[in-house]
């Protein structure tokens, strides 16, 4: 193959259009579980603990490292701008989320939430990373031109008028799921993950009190289960670039191969997924992560192509009647 | 947007990203020598490796993984100068290193409030007897900030200790001092040998007059 012909096939990869319904679910998932999770940071109380100085009864450190977070350089680092700060990122969450001038509110949310990360950088996990990453692909989509106020502001529909997106968003998400397993599981070196631990890692996790949930710490009749799990989680991550090579397959049908023929027919990757989906949730039922599953569960939609969403919908109401 | 441009935009983008999110060994801090959990793991490691056939100690290994880690991280460092800016504004990045090492010597935090007569104990986490503040305590940007393994309290933890012993003193009267303190314990799986590990480890005290 030629190096232009690799160019024209990437430029062509990149260059697809859809229908917004996907990346407008997503961004309604992914809104509601962010505005949710600062909503109630208000209702435990804990805004000034989290984003003030200690001196007005916060515990972050912030006041002692050289450099101060942008927000900070501006404001003062006081209760009352740490209330503002929580005021204006449930407002922008809102706002992102039923896509009320999507685009903006999203930046507004994006800036804000990364400058209460950095106010609190102990309090900022994984999932936050991850969030950001999502919420700052959805900027340069049209997330909001399906289930969205603009929508309805745009085109008298709270669906929007059909219109095809670029679709390359939806498929650089795909890519950055895609990358967080594999090198979650890649960097799973702990003995504890491997046959020669035992595959113990589980059980060993559901034993820290500051991750499991009241309850699931006694589970020594259940070790072998924990095993079972452990060496899921590792197949699960390890083989996330399947995927990629699923959705290859799916639209190079044409081509030879036993195992394209195999994945196309069997919907191999609905296989994956679904054990995502299981992954996530026995993570909710067994560990204290916060956000964590259901943030992660809100990105699936991503790995459904429009019409496979209003596949799902027309079949879940069918099936209802 | 034509679509060469934003074709090759995305590239820039993927292999940034890429560079980002390539599992290379990251920086040892000097601690982490130290820890139980690194010792531990490394003596693991060096049996498996040395059961393999591959010849290493206890100690080069420890070596490799921290010089490993400095060139690793220096060069991705170097190469990611540039964007850094970018990252920071948007609080974006690739790190997802999710329970790399299970935590084998967990601890327990513990909150106690001392009155007129002894020590009680105000919270542990599981004991709905002693729940003082529970829900506070397990958010998650809140666990953050005391969770961990390291043989070191975190840069907050002072602040924290704090912020615990005000909510103590405005909840109780009766309390003059709060203590907290994390209790470590040791996770052993049905098939190894068990002893029994309880260290109290980085006791905080505050008394009421203090705190005014």
């Amino acid at each position: 193959m030629s190096s232009s012909t690799r160019w024209q096939r990437w430029v062509q990869l990149w260059d697809h259009a859809e229908h917004p319904r996907t990346l407008g679910l997503v961004r309604l998932l992914v809104g509601a579980v962010l505005f949710y999770d600062f909503f109630h940071v208000g209702q435990l109380g804990l805004v000034e603990t989290l984003w003030a100085a200690p001196a007005e009864g916060g515990i972050s450190n912030v006041m002692d490292r050289p450099s101060l977070p942008l927000l900070l350089q501006f404001l003062p680092a006081s209760a009352a701008t740490a209330r503002g700060l929580h005021w204006a990122l449930c407002l922008s969450a809102f706002c992102f989320t039923v896509g009320c001038f999507t685009r903006s509110s999203g930046v507004i949310f994006l800036l804000l939430y990364a400058q209460s990360a950095l106010i609190i950088p102990l309090g900022d996990r994984g999932i936050d990373l991850m969030m950001r990453n999502v919420v700052f692909l959805l900027l340069f989509s049209q997330c909001g031109a399906w289930g969205s106020v603009d929508a309805k502001r745009r085109t008298g529909s709270w669906w929007g008028d059909g219109s095809d997106v670029p679709a390359w968003p939806r498929h650089l998400l795909i890519l950055q799921i895609v990358v967080m397993y594999f090198a979650a599981g890649v960097q799973k070196i702990g003995m504890d993950w491997m046959p020669m631990g035992d595959f113990s890692a589980l059980y060993v996790v559901l034993h820290d009190p500051a991750v499991v949930r009241a309850g699931f710490s006694d589970i020594d009749s259940f070790y072998f289960l924990t095993q079972i799990a452990t060496a899921t989680t590792m197949l699960f991550e390890w083989s996330a670039p399947f995927l990629l090579l699923a959705y290859h397959y799916r639209v190079t049908p044409e081509r030879p191969g036993r195992l394209r023929r195999l994945s196309n027919r069997l919907n191999l990757h609905w296989y994956w997924i679904g054990l995502g989906v299981l992954l996530h949730l026995g993570i909710a039922f067994t560990m204290s992560l916060g956000i964590f599953p259901y943030a992660m569960i809100a990105l699936y939609p991503a790995f459904f192509h429009p019409d496979e969403v209003l596949r799902l919908a027309k079949w879940r109401k069918k099936s209802e009647a | 947007m034509q679509a060469g441009r934003r074709a090759f935009i995305i590239a820039i983008a993927v292999a940034v990203h890429g560079l980002m999110a390539a599992p290379l060994p990251s920086r040892m801090r000097a601690h982490e020598r130290t820890s139980p959990d690194s010792l531990e793991e490394v003596a693991r490691w060096t049996e498996a490796l040395n059961n393999m056939g591959i010849g290493i100690s206890e100690e080069g290994l420890m070596d490799f993984s921290f010089k490993a880690g400095e060139v690793a991280t220096s060069t991705r460092n170097f190469f990611l100068k540039p964007f850094r800016p970018l990252f920071r504004i948007t609080g974006t990045g690739q790190a997802w290193g999710l329970f790399t090492h299970p935590d084998r010597h967990p601890d327990y935090l513990e909150i106690y409030g001392k009155g007129q007569g002894g020590w009680d104990l105000l919270y542990k986490i599981y004991d709905t007897e002693h729940d003082f503040m529970a829900d506070q305590l397990a958010y998650r940007r809140i666990r953050g900030v005391w969770d961990g393994s390291s043989n070191r309290p975190k840069a907050s933890y002072n602040y924290f200790v704090d912020w615990v012993a005000r909510k103590a003193f405005e909840s109780d009267p009766e309390v003059q001092s709060v203590r907290v303190q994390f209790r470590r314990t040791r996770t052993f799986t049905p098939s190894e040998k068990s002893y029994v590990v309880d260290k109290v480890r980085h006791r905080r005290v505050r008394n009421r007059e203090d705190m005014q």
